[in-house]
């Protein structure tokens, strides 16, 4: 269980079974990263590129990237705690199209919105269903970090179910915590999902015999699932608090605790109440050395650092003399996971020897005890981290903030436009409006503006208008700053009504990008060989720049997918359709196709039911 | 796919190396203890382009391919490609046994609950090596090949292209597997195969070692890549590289032995402290046994490392620079010596450095780190020793023993 070989990817979680297409989907997260964001439309669309990391997607590919976007943004939801978005170091031309995917969820009192979980419903070609649910450790960000993934795919034949309707609860509850309720057409699409995923079969992977989903935090959720004594346990948890410490069962066989050095110094000696504590070996939470010498000794303190590292997944197992369970998901061993948060863990149960301490813990040859050390608390007694104290301080003030329904105006005094914030302040108790700025998350060279006070932006183009801002807050301890950002969601009031349409057409301006993008449309889900001969022309080798189209028409063989299209009577003309009907101007027009090519696309268009 | 719990990685890249940092922990010997890794690995990528730790034998630039081939030349859905990989790389495995194969075959010991299969240990060596055509991931490939494959199907008999069917994503050329490949296999290469894998290797771009040395597999022999017999012969520029590599490996070796001493005496091993102490002892004589510091511009090395890798950090150069040189003036057991490298763990493992911390000693192996920098040569001769015993094979011999 958990061999540190055994390795699985987001993407292949996302993607549809074969034969299937995304349906609809609902994610949960605590922070989100936008590039991330972008990253999960790619994999459901299943197309395929290379590289998982956001900041390289090939750009070779914008026009599928583009495409799995726009298909997949109207129906997949991604709740995160309200503020909880990182700021990325440019706002992506395509996150434009993938802004209506965030929902902001208010923290609950004195906790976060935790959970990471995924419900995803496929399609197949007759209609029927196929659902599937994860359930991470790793928040929707480009995190590196030692992170868990349980997979529950349905399975009409499968021997061992876990019941899903608690999962639909769960999430109609924090659907109930929304900064602003979704729109109808979302909100009808997620109460669909919710009806089908109820009677959903997940089945269970092997070698565990039951699971069973444990809400905390919400109206319907559970709480401790330990028992009071157990004959061995171990606990993995980046974080730690001495309360859930305490509550650890008793238990006279093998305790141990992996977590992170930082973390157990700040719990100490005491807390840990004898059991083994180990950490990561520093050699073994990176997969490029070079990244420790990036890492700050414990936490980065820059607003961006490099991504997290070393340990961050949440497991707890133990024997109880009849069993071996394990409790995973986003809660931590800490107070605030069994309190005041909103977590998703699942508890799997199964033989002792398979899923107990013993097969996670093997015999150190092999198995996660080869990657780890002991590790010697610094001190008795914890100490505390007033950085941390302070940073969880401005985290709860950019939430009130973002929980404020932050609103940005937009006017037209001529060719570009001016952005002006309101903002009702929420309470201060800590006097942190006065060291708090914003600005659109568009514009880099923005000035920031102090929160309090009147903002005003002017001369923005029209891909700066997006619902993001970002807040910063810095604060002077022990004579350091600290400073902590966040992107916000706010409502945009008096944008341009196509400003999306608009956007589309400056981005397939060319005509090469346009029947490329008309070429993906028509073929095959999924990426075919046409389309990755167009993907590996070069972009400016002046191949299509200036040429006629009728060359391009030969060159493209666009003929062939358009009348397959047509014969496959399935709904790749009607997509082509839209989009073109999403580029005409304002007269009418398509500028960027000849004459020869609607021609030809009206007669397959209207002849399509022939 | 099915469901499954196991841990999360964000890309391919990035679990093909987390499955490399696994494996050299089985080997505490090959943990890099003080990090000279990005330096190591700048001279084994630039030397052997696509090897890894992972790899034992060439042969899998051939077997993976080969099932890829046969599990979606059916055009069959990604699911039941997947599936039908996944069997066939567990029946090459039993194969490779039932052939007499001792070592070198991958999950020889997990067999069916093996979870890193040949494919995904080779795949990069066989994209850097052109074996496989497309930039993608396993899957991709799959549900490519897949597409191609029912697409081809769809050709009517007079449409089949001149070469030969639709294209797979496997390189054209490979020659055809052989008929009872997954009821008994060996890692020995036929003469066709190993011209062919021949033929690859040359054509790396970069003029890389392995290149090199690939078209004349016969000098693959030797400890270490600067003591096969063919060393005289090469290239300035690889020479020059091969030169540097050997400086550096014996320079470097004091700094682990210095490392493993200072944590001998710190846990009062007095047994230990007589070993390591010995082991330093005859690591001097071989810096001047092999004249390591003799005539060597390390501003003209550190030159050639950046080359080899512009991101390396400059801390990472700093400690090892500053190593050199109380290696060279011969102050290695000195105050400052050790100084060096109780700064360099703590600036890379913090509270977990050994030297600082009396707990994070427990999980000491005696001669941590003390692996030779090899820079993956070993993987490397026993493909260039297969190759060229495949080229002078005489095919008839092969095929027919049972």
């Amino acid at each position: 269980m958990l061999d540190p070989e055994d390795r699985h990817l987001l993407t292949d979680a996302l993607r549809p079974p074969a034969g299937h297409a995304v349906d609809a989907a609902l994610a949960t997260t605590y922070t989100l990263d936008l590039h991330t964001l972008l990253l999960a439309p790619l994999a459901m669309a299943a197309y395929d590129h290379s590289e998982g990391d956001a900041a390289t997607i090939d750009p070779a590919t914008p026009v599928a990237l583009l495409e799995s976007i726009r298909r997949h943004a109207q129906h997949t939801v991604v709740l995160c705690q309200a503020a909880g978005i990182h700021v990325p170091p440019t706002y992506p031309r395509l996150a434009a199209f993938a802004e209506g995917i965030v929902a902001e969820v208010h923290p609950p009192p004195g906790g976060t919105f935790h959970p990471k979980i995924w419900l995803l419903r496929f399609i197949d070609v007759s209609g029927n269903h196929r659902h599937r649910f994860v359930c991470l450790s790793r928040n929707l960000t480009g995190d590196r970090s030692w992170d868990t993934v349980l997979v529950c795919d349905e399975d009409d034949d499968a021997a061992i179910i876990m019941d899903a309707a608690p999962l639909v609860t769960f999430a109609a509850e924090v659907l109930e915590m929304l900064v602003r309720p979704l729109d109808d057409a979302k909100q009808n699409l997620i109460n669909d999902l919710f009806r089908t995923f109820a009677e959903a079969r997940l089945s269970v992977p092997a070698p565990f015999t039951a699971a069973e989903v444990l809400a905390l935090g919400t109206p319907s959720g559970g709480s401790w699932p330990l028992p009071t004594t157990a004959l061995s346990w171990m606990v993995i948890s980046p974080f730690l608090d001495v309360g859930a410490l305490g509550r650890l069962p008793r238990a006279d066989g093998r305790r141990v605790l992996l977590s992170r050095s930082d973390t157990l110094d700040r719990v100490g000696r005491a807390a840990c109440r004898g059991a083994e504590t180990l950490v990561l070996q520093p050699m073994a939470d990176v997969a490029d050395l070079d990244e420790l010498l990036d890492a700050d000794d414990g936490r980065a303190r820059q607003a961006q650092g490099p991504p997290p590292r070393g340990l961050h997944a949440k497991v707890f197992c133990w024997d109880d003399g009849e069993a071996g369970h394990v409790l995973t998901g986003s809660a931590n061993c800490t107070g605030a996971a069994f309190g005041a948060n909103i977590e998703l863990s699942v508890h799997l149960t199964g033989p002792r020897v398979t899923c107990g301490p013993d097969a996670l813990l093997s015999d150190g040859k092999s198995g996660l005890l080869q990657l780890a050390q002991a590790y010697e608390c610094a001190a008795d007694e914890g100490v505390d981290d007033p950085a941390y104290a302070t940073e969880r301080r401005i985290e709860s003030w950019h939430a009130a903030i973002a929980a404020e329904r932050p609103a940005l105006e937009v006017t037209q005094p001529g060719d570009s436009y001016d952005v002006s914030l309101r903002l009702e302040l929420p309470a201060d108790p800590h006097g942190l409006a006065a060291v708090t700025t914003v600005r659109p998350v568009g514009l880099y060279n923005a000035q920031p503006l102090p929160v309090g006070r009147t903002a005003i932006w002017r001369g923005l183009g029209l891909h700066a208008l997006g619902p993001y801002v970002v807040l910063s807050t810095t604060v002077t301890l022990d004579g350091e700053d600290l400073t902590r950002e966040c992107v916000a969601l706010c409502d945009v009031e008096g944008a341009p009504a196509d400003r999306l349409r608009r956007l589309l057409r400056d981005l397939l301006s060319r005509q090469q990008d346009l029947l490329r993008y008309l070429t993906l449309l028509l073929g095959d889900l999924g990426a075919d060989d046409l389309l990755d001969r167009l993907a590996s022309d070069d972009d400016d080798a002046g191949g299509g720049l200036g040429v006629g189209f009728g060359q391009w028409f030969d060159d493209l063989v666009l003929l062939e997918p358009l009348i397959r299209a047509a014969a496959r009577d399935d709904d790749a003309l009607a997509r082509a359709h839209r989009l073109l009907e999403d580029l005409r101007g304002d007269d009418g027009e398509l500028p960027a196709l000849d004459a020869e090519f609607l021609e030809l696309w009206q007669v397959v268009w209207e002849g399509r039911h022939a | 796919m099915a469901s499954t719990f196991g841990w999360l990685d964000q890309d391919d890249a990035q679990r093909a190396a987390m499955n490399e940092v696994v494996k050299l922990f089985q080997d505490k010997s090959s943990v890099d203890e003080l990090g000279i890794g990005p330096i190591r690995d700048a001279f084994s990528n630039s030397f052997f382009p696509g090897t890894s730790v992972l790899h034992t034998r060439i042969r899998y630039l051939l077997f993976v391919p080969w099932l890829l081939l046969e599990s979606t030349r059916k055009g069959q859905p990604i699911d039941a490609a997947r599936i039908e990989l996944k069997s066939h790389e567990v029946r090459l495995i039993k194969a490779l046994l039932k052939g007499g194969m001792t070592s070198g075959v991958i999950g020889s010991q997990a067999q069916e609950r093996l979870l890193t299969m040949p494919s995904q240990v080779y795949w990069p060596a066989l994209q850097r090596l052109g074996l496989i055509g497309w930039d993608s991931s396993i899957d991709a490939h799959l549900r490519r090949a897949g597409q191609a494959a029912r697409r081809g199907r769809d050709v009517t008999e007079g449409d089949v292209d001149e070469a030969g069917g639709p294209d797979l994503g496997v390189h054209r050329d490979i020659p055809a597997p052989p008929r009872d490949l997954l009821k008994t296999a060996t890692f020995d290469l036929r003469a066709d195969e190993a011209d062919f894998l021949q033929s690859m290797l040359v054509r790396l771009p970069g003029g890389s070692l392995l290149s090199w040395l690939a078209a004349r597999p016969r000098g693959a022999s030797g400890a270490w890549p600067w003591e096969m017999p063919a060393v005289a012969d090469l290239p300035e520029t690889l020479s020059a590289s091969v030169e540097h590599a050997r400086r550096l490996h014996h320079a470097w070796h004091g700094a682990p032995l210095l490392y493993n001493l200072m944590l001998a005496e710190l846990t009062r091993r007095d047994d230990l402290v007589s070993v390591f102490d010995e082991a330093l002892a005859d690591w001097e004589s071989e810096l001047s046994d092999h004249r390591v510091f003799e005539a060597w511009s390390r501003p003209t090395f550190w030159s050639h490392v950046r080359a080899l890798n512009p991101r390396l950090r400059t801390s990472t150069q700093d400690f090892v620079e500053r190593w050199c040189g109380v290696a060279e003036r011969g102050e290695h057991r000195g105050e400052a010596a050790r100084r060096l490298i109780i700064e360099r763990e703590l600036r890379l493992k913090g509270r977990r450095a050994r030297l600082h911390h009396a707990q994070a000693r427990e999980t000491w192996s005696p001669g941590a780190g003390t692996g030779r920098l090899g820079y993956r040569w070993g993987i490397a001769r026993s493909y260039l020793t297969d190759l060229h015993e495949g080229l002078t094979r005489d095919d008839a011999s092969t095929e027919e023993i049972l």
